[in-house]
């Protein structure tokens, strides 16, 4: 696969784990008996979409991002990867937990157990957060290459 | 927090099983593990140089963060306590806000 292909999987990856996130979160705010099986799948759908995600991007990030990591810094945005970048693969993990987090969270009884409920909600409330974040930053890196590339060409 | 080694009811209870306490303490701690490591490795380039021998340092980052979530995890649910599901709350929201801050803070002040 090229480079654009992963750059373009990684945030396909995240956006379907915050939809899957998203949807635990409305489905366990109005959860029965009827749809606790679904909240689990939405669930375990989150943490691999967020899974394939972290493995796309950390094979692009090893294998490829040097490059444009130079070309950033050499550009008019170098904060984008001195800051967005750095927090972005950090921050990453939280996400990545939250994610993992889920499935064990909702094979509680979340239908019957109001703790379990709440646990449920914060953590695909983060989850949806932290991902939003992590898009966000990840829109600002290659709006980072483009403006270096663009001070290039003149 | 409110701990207990108990058996409460798992209907209409705010109590959570320990396999969910136990995650979620594991998952709190990773994630100021997660922070402090990184503060640790940007510090010392001694500790960069032994997770960059161990392949790339941001690989060796993410399995020692997956380590410590997936072996307290074990640790903790294997002690079959339980929590409040609002401690458990208490614990992911403040640490994940923690953890984001010492992140981006560090980035701020030092990086």
């Amino acid at each position: 696969m090229s480079e654009q292909v992963y750059l373009l999987l990684h945030p396909t990856f995240g956006v379907l784990g915050i939809i899957a996130a998203v949807w635990v979160f409305i489905a366990t705010l109005n959860v029965t008996a009827s749809n606790v099986d679904r909240i689990r799948f939405a669930a375990k759908t989150s943490a691999v979409m967020i899974w394939l995600a972290y493995i796309v991007a950390g094979y692009f990030y090893v294998v490829y991002y040097g490059g444009d990591k130079a070309i950033i810094k050499a550009g008019p945005w170098p904060w984008a990867h001195n800051f967005f970048m750095e927090n972005k693969e950090h921050m990453f993990f939280m996400t990545l937990l939250l994610a993992t987090f889920l499935p064990i969270a909702t094979s509680g009884a979340v239908d019957k157990n109001r703790g379990v409920r709440k646990v449920v909600l914060w953590s695909s409330a983060f989850v949806v957060l932290t991902d939003l974040a992590m898009e966000g930053a990840g829109a600002v890196i290659g709006m980072g290459v483009k403006v270096a590339l663009l001070a290039q060409a003149g | 927090m409110t701990t207990t080694t108990t058996n409460p009811a798992q209907t209409d209870s705010d109590m959570v099983n320990a396999k969910i306490t136990g995650y979620g303490k594991a998952y709190s701690i990773a994630v100021i593990f997660n922070a402090l490591l990184m503060m640790a490795k940007e510090s010392s380039p001694a500790l960069l140089g032994f997770m960059k021998a161990l392949g790339h340092h941001w690989v060796s980052h993410g399995a020692f963060v997956l380590i410590v979530f997936f072996g307290l995890g074990m640790y903790f649910s294997s002690t079959g306590k339980q929590m409040s599901g609002s401690s458990l709350v208490n614990w992911i929201v403040g640490s994940t806000i923690l953890g984001g801050l010492m992140i981006m803070g560090w980035f701020i002040i030092v990086g």
